[in-house]
């Protein structure tokens, strides 16, 4: 962002999105507490906040699979790109699900005895894994990411180095599991438990695989430039005011356009979270990123003022009906 | 530095790896609520020009971050103060290589998965007890 | 805004064009429903706590006979004996220092499951009151009973028996370790029939076994050990590495 910072940029889509995830918390711990309440009436219950701990721990990673699905699936059907837009606040949702169950868990399981309440849930001692390691380590990991979803970060640490911190989701996806895993799961015989966490995982790591290696098997095959220039296919195979991207062997992609009849070229990397312009549609004469509409004038690369981002160009030229592309971007 | 490396062996006889690295990350976090503080409060403006008379709530929001990536956001201050103004704008880059190591850290991970969940299945077939 | 040339391209700051609009009309609503259906059937499948009761409210008096080892009880009348605990996560080791044989007065709280009683004293001066003149009687010859292997979960006392629910599995064993490391007598649970049976669980000359049971709870382990019977409660002695994880 070129404009000052705001808290939340918030707009209609944005206020729906949080009032839906609002709602499905709502729902999934209301029907949680709900039901614990009524099975376990005859024998007094589960004890309160076990209960509250359990809901809002299964309610986080619920949400973080959630989370985790909508990037692969927005790259198989563009259908999913309202869900992708607001992402962000599901993921800081989630950590705040997780943090309260933590402290939930601290404050009863770990407090009035003769240890650190902290120390005494992370590390009791023990004979098998410790899962509860393992439920901080996702938390801490999901507490970075939280803590640096601001576009101040992203603008600061670069694209690159912020996506970098945010692909650790991985690993914390992977300790969340294991935390349940290893730990609740162990003393909860029911299939209907087990059966959930190892399709969800099943999903997501399916849904990630597929999409992450489709795409670099793109990059892998792109185009390799002959003498500067990359053939980038038929000039007329481009609608006006659509993009798309080219593949270019051991370089990033590029984005051609046509806007006015006329094919442009840039860097297929958006300035704001490295979305692909190349997927994006020139609206009201820019090129519209598909991730969070960041927009650039479709020969200049360069965003509508007030707003300073820029995305380096290419030359392009058209041999024999084909569109060329120069390999080299243009000096700003 | 060696008084520092004693202090760690000797904390060490006393507690677990786990337990200490739980008061490392605390320490951590505290050193970071001051500077990541300090930055948050009197540096932000001096290195990003859209921080500049950011409002109360941002730097709210930005604080947690800021403790705990406190020496990065110390130095971006220092390099400002250096320089005399905001780091300029670069276009963004590298999402080639992002994309390599997303597919990789996937791979990993799924793999690391299955192999836990295998384990944790087998070790919780043993559980038998009914139900009271 | 203009719709028209965008066609099926989402842009979060304009309208919502129409595809999506229709597939999130499904969507969101299915989403809903399914957040919630998930929720109620992750708690309906959970186990079911069992009927431990912990009695809060009015603070209670009993009367017997102290006893200090291998854990704080109370001797009752009718030879019965019932554990004591303090508030909160420790024994009552210190409350009743030197009280060993002396009949005394009770207050406190019950915690009750399955016919095995357990008291938390009241943290008031008077939680545990000496009979005045009392004279001192000697702790009971523990009965034995033989070798013993079982296969079973160790849970902390105090929680199994009220103070938390469930007080078992391994979701519950840091506090179950931090109880039993501030000296609340650790239990072996067996399962019989749906039914639990308790064992206090000792070190190999029927000391306290202290914080070396720690490691073990919530955990499904063997335990193999000596049994003895002294005052209603049923005592396994184990020997250094008789617990292990149950094969």
């Amino acid at each position: 962002m070129s404009v000052s910072y705001r808290m939340v940029q918030w707009n209609r889509h944005k206020r729906v999105y949080d009032a839906l995830t609002a709602l499905a918390v709502g729902a999934y711990i209301a029907a949680f507490v709900g039901v614990g309440l009524v099975v376990n009436r005859a024998d007094g219950g589960v004890s309160a906040p076990i209960l509250a701990m359990r809901a809002l721990g299964t309610c986080a990673l619920v949400l973080l699979h959630v989370a985790l699905c909508i990037g692969p699936l927005a790259r198989i059907s563009p259908l999913v790109a309202p869900l992708l837009y607001n992402r962000r606040h599901l993921g800081v949702t989630t950590f705040a699900l997780a943090a309260l169950h933590a402290v939930l868990a601290i404050g009863f399981y770990g407090a009035f005895g003769v240890r650190f309440p902290i120390a005494a849930v992370v590390d009791p001692p023990r004979a098998g894994p410790a899962f509860e390691a393992m439920g901080f380590g996702a938390l801490a990991t999901l507490f970075v990411m939280a803590a640096t979803s601001h576009d101040f970060w992203l603008k600061n640490l670069t694209p690159r180095v912020w996506k970098g911190i945010h692909l650790c989701v991985v690993g914390g996806y992977a300790l969340a599991v294991l935390h349940v895993a290893f730990g609740a799961l162990q003393s909860e015989p029911s299939r209907a438990l087990s059966a959930p966490l190892l399709a969800g995982a099943a999903i997501v790591c399916g849904l990630h695989l597929f999409t992450g290696w489709r795409e670099v098997l793109r990059d892998f095959r792109g185009a390799r430039a002959a003498d500067g220039w990359i053939d980038a296919g038929p000039a007329d195979a481009l609608p006006e005011g659509r993009a798309r991207a080219v593949a270019v062997r051991g370089g990033e992609r590029i984005a051609l356009v046509r806007h006015g009849g006329e094919v442009c070229a840039m860097s297929n990397v958006c300035a704001h979270q490295g979305g692909p312009l190349g997927e994006g549609r020139v609206i009201d004469g820019c090129l519209t990123c598909p991730w969070h509409g960041y927009q650039y004038g479709p020969c200049s690369g360069a965003s509508p003022p007030p707003f300073t981002e820029r995305a380096p160009t290419h030359r392009v030229r058209i041999e024999n009906g084909r569109v060329q592309v120069r390999a080299q971007e243009d000096s700003p | 530095m060696r008084a520092g490396a004693r202090a760690v062996m000797l904390m060490r006889g006393r507690m677990s790896s786990l337990t200490l690295i739980l008061w490392i990350a605390g320490c951590h976090l505290a050193a970071g609520l001051v500077g990541g503080g300090a930055f948050v409060w009197r540096g932000l403006d001096r290195i990003d020009d859209s921080a500049k008379g950011a409002s109360r709530g941002v730097r709210l929001l930005l604080w947690p971050g800021a403790a705990a990536l406190w020496p990065i956001v110390l130095l971006w201050w220092r390099r400002a103060q250096a320089r005399g103004g905001p780091t300029p704008a670069r276009p963004a880059r590298g999402m080639r290589s992002l994309r390599l190591a997303h597919a990789i850290a996937w791979t990993i991970t799924s793999a690391a998965l299955a192999g836990g969940l295998l384990l944790a299945l087998d070790r919780r077939a043993a559980v038998t007890e009914p139900a009271p | 805004m203009s719709e028209a040339p965008r066609g099926d391209f989402y842009v979060g700051y304009l309208a919502l064009p129409w595809g999506h609009s229709r597939f999130l009309r499904v969507f969101v609503p299915l989403a809903l429903w399914a957040m919630a259906a998930l929720g109620g059937v992750m708690v309906w499948s959970m186990r079911r706590p069992g009927p431990a009761v912990w009695r809060t409210g009015a603070v209670q008096a009993w009367h017997g006979t102290v006893r200090e080892r291998p854990y704080p009880a109370l001797e009752l009348d009718d030879g019965s004996s019932v554990l004591l605990v303090e508030v909160g996560k420790r024994g009552a080791q210190e409350r009743v220092a030197g009280l060993d044989g002396r009949s005394a007065t009770v207050r406190g709280w019950s915690l009750e499951r399955d016919g095995r009683r357990l008291i938390e004293v009241s943290p008031e001066r008077d939680g545990v009151e000496p009979s005045a003149g009392g004279s001192r009687s000697e702790s009971p010859t523990p009965r034995a009973l033989g070798a013993f292997v079982g296969v079973g979960e160790i849970v902390d006392a105090k929680c199994f028996l009220g103070a938390m629910k469930p007080g078992d599995g391994l979701g519950h064993r840091s506090c179950a370790a931090l109880c039993v490391e501030g000296g609340i007598p650790p239990m072996l649970l067996l399962w019989r029939a749906g039914e639990p049976s308790f064992l206090l669980v000792l070190g190999p000359d029927g000391q306290p076994i202290g914080a070396r049971a720690a490691r073990w709870v919530g955990e499904r382990v063997e335990v193999r050990g000596e049994a003895f019977a002294r005052g209603g409660l049923i005592e396994v002695r184990v020997p250094d590495g008789g617990v292990r994880r149950a094969p």
